[in-house]
């Protein structure tokens, strides 16, 4: 249990201080709800909850920045970091052209990526996994799916 | 009690409520599993197409889905580490790492087995006991549900991982969280920042499919070069000696599941969370070690969550209070029908308690039979390559986001936890109490407060008030127990590494 795991990369220390401005802001803007008129304000917990944050943080922090290991591996690696590049697209395609288009579009570039080519595989691959989805939960249980407003 | 026994096999003789009731379990399984889909969802859904029907048939069908839909949460957890509902979260923490050595088809055999010897147990106690149990309920003061809930924070310290000050924040941040949006005793705003988009709060089901679906896609992604898992389905039913081995941990899940599922206000989530917690604490030399792949971790939740059901049913039926979300459902189905559910349900309408009895029972055989056919397809799922996998987990993530209340608001939320949790598991902070503690914190903060303002915010009364209760007083001792134990571990791991 107190054993490291996996090798970490480079910025825990910085990380670990950046929750301990997280937990102090969560703090703050704790004690500006309502008013401490007594122990059963509405604003104990958040507080609370802030300053644990804060503490255990600080801790995490001071501790990670004693240790001072080298870092190994970038924070966002090259598949991450175009994955989380298609995701950002995909919100804003899910708003613009509905779940259809935009998750075909998602899962063909995200899979071709990923597999690096093989573009009929991904098209097919995209394809019946966004006609299963479809399937499920618009005919089956009627859920509403973004609709997009380009092909509306 | 011939005309109880004849109401309890009503719907095992008549072919066609025998049919629904099967076809709810089936339909349940696969909601439960896909995340987003909740059983509160369906039940709602069901009782617009049911209140033309007649009552036994409407019932039947209810039965069914929120059975198998409690159980079907754990098939997306093992499978993909996406809880398809809350209650599943507890179960995810090891039934992912089984699937990831492998051995998911037994990880899900299990589920399956424990979750039908959970709901017997809480039918048992719903057919035997259910006065007495409501009896129990009704007398959990604000303080108890306080204790309750500070003992499922209290996991906090065993799923910390290599830090217990980085699984503290998480606990914490989980809070924080929790509390966002109108506070529920004074409509105070907390953490909206002027937006009426966080009056509502964020809701959890999103948060726990961005911390633990999204952010393990990603981290997937770190090691694209990793060959599939391959599963081993060939025996997937837990062998005899494996159920007579957990079956002490079985049974005291499954009590936990009763009484949790029987407290006003709580439900499987609660249910499973406790039992976890209770697992960790007394199981000494579990298969893995827990968060690694141990069975315990799945027998736990699986029975608390199953024995959880039969335990919402019961204020329901005796008292006419709900015990979790669904059962308040199914209590509006009631009253469409013309039932009142309630003290005098057992005196007007006893067919309708052992016609339920019967039901839920016939529900869980249907689970059993369901539950264990399809795992090898499904356990095949966790083989494919992650080119394929990753994208495919991103987009079930969105649209099970979207489709809780159609809002694009929580798809980004879902996805800003899913990045953030990303840096957190990067970074060895763990993302189970993050989910731990928006469940609980809002619970706690609410019973605090109940429990202070009953004490007239005298905090020596407040104390005081733990001693008014052989509850209260259980409880308090036991958390005392608990936090002691804790400390003398840490003390003895420190001496030893001195």
């Amino acid at each position: 249990m107190t054993a490291r795991a996996a090798p970490r990369p480079p910025g825990e220390a910085a990380f670990c201080w950046a929750m301990v401005l997280l937990g102090a802001f969560v703090t703050w803007q704790g004690s500006a709800i309502g008013h401490f008129d007594g122990p059963s304000a509405a604003g104990v917990f958040p507080v609370a909850a802030g300053g644990a944050m804060t503490l255990a943080a600080l801790v995490a922090a001071i501790s990670a920045t004693r240790r001072a290991e080298p870092g190994l591996g970038p924070v966002l690696p090259r598949d991450v970091a175009a994955i989380g590049v298609l995701v950002l697209g995909y919100m804003a395609g899910l708003e613009a052209l509905g779940f259809v288009a935009a998750s075909l579009a998602f899962l063909f570039l995200a899979i071709l990526w990923l597999q690096r080519g093989r573009v009929l595989r991904a098209g097919l691959v995209a394809a019946l996994a966004v006609a299963v989805v479809w399937v499920v939960f618009r005919m089956v249980f009627r859920v509403v799916l973004p609709q997009g407003w380009v092909f509306a | 009690m011939t005309d109880a026994l004849s109401y309890f096999l009503l719907s095992w003789t008549d072919p066609s409520l025998l049919a629904l009731t099967a076809a709810g379990t089936f339909a349940g399984i696969y909601i439960g599993a896909i995340p987003g889909l909740s059983v509160t969802m369906a039940v709602a859904i069901l009782i617009s197409f049911t209140f033309t029907w007649s009552v036994n048939p409407a019932l039947a069908l209810i039965a069914g889905v929120y059975t198998g839909g409690v159980y079907g949460g754990s098939r997306s957890a093992v499978l993909l580490n996406i809880p398809g509902a809350p209650a599943a979260i507890a179960t995810a923490l090891d039934g992912y790492p089984m699937a990831q050595r492998g051995e998911a088809g037994r990880a899900i055999g299990l589920a399956t087995v424990m979750s039908v010897i959970g709901g017997f147990i809480g039918i048992a106690a719903l057919a035997i006991a259910a006065p007495a149990i409501s009896d129990i309920a009704l007398a959990v003061a604000p303080r108890d549900y306080l204790l309750l809930a500070l003992l499922g924070l209290l996991l906090v310290g065993s799923l910390s991982g290599e830090s217990f000050a980085k699984g503290l924040f998480c606990g914490a941040l989980g809070v924080a969280l929790g509390l966002v949006g109108l506070d529920q005793m004074t409509a105070e705003p907390r953490f909206t920042f002027g937006t009426t988009a966080l009056m509502g709060g964020i809701p959890y089901v999103a948060a726990m499919i961005g911390f633990f679906g999204v952010s393990e896609a990603l981290v997937q992604l770190r090691r694209p070069d990793l060959p599939p898992i391959r599963q081993q389905v060939e025996r997937i039913v837990p062998p005899w000696a494996a159920v007579r081995r957990h079956a002490p941990l079985t049974l005291r899940s499954s009590l936990i599941g009763v009484v949790v599922g029987a407290l006003p206000g709580t439900g499987g989530d609660i249910a499973a969370l406790l039992a976890y917690d209770s697992a960790r604490r007394t199981v000494k030399a579990p298969t893995h070690p827990f968060g690694q792949g141990a069975e315990e971790g799945i027998v736990a939740p699986e029975s608390a969550n199953n024995a959880a059901v039969g335990g919402a049913y019961i204020p329901m039926l005796t008292l006419g209070i709900p015990g979790d979300a669904v059962t308040a459902v199914i209590i509006g189905a009631l009253f469409i029908h013309g039932l009142k559910p309630g003290p005098m349900l057992m005196v007007e309408t006893p067919h309708l308690f052992w016609f339920t009895v019967g039901n839920l029972t016939l529900a869980n055989i249907f689970l059993l039979v369901f539950g264990l056919s399809g795992i090898r397809v499904f356990a095949k799922l966790a083989e494919a390559p992650r080119a394929l996998l990753v994208p495919l987990i991103l987009v079930l993530s969105v649209v099970g986001t979207f489709a809780i209340q159609n809002s694009a608001t929580d798809v980004l939320w879902m996805l800003g936890f899913g990045v953030f949790g990303y840096f957190l598991r990067i970074y060895g902070f763990e993302v189970g109490p993050v989910v731990l503690g928006m469940i609980l914190g809002p619970l706690m903060d609410a019973s605090y407060r109940r429990a202070m303002i009953s004490a007239a915010d005298d905090p020596l009364e407040f104390v005081m008030g733990f001693g008014e209760s052989w509850i209260s007083g259980g409880l308090a001792a036991f958390c005392i127990a608990v936090l002691a134990q804790a400390g003398l571990k840490a003390l003895r791991r420190k001496r030893g590494r001195a």
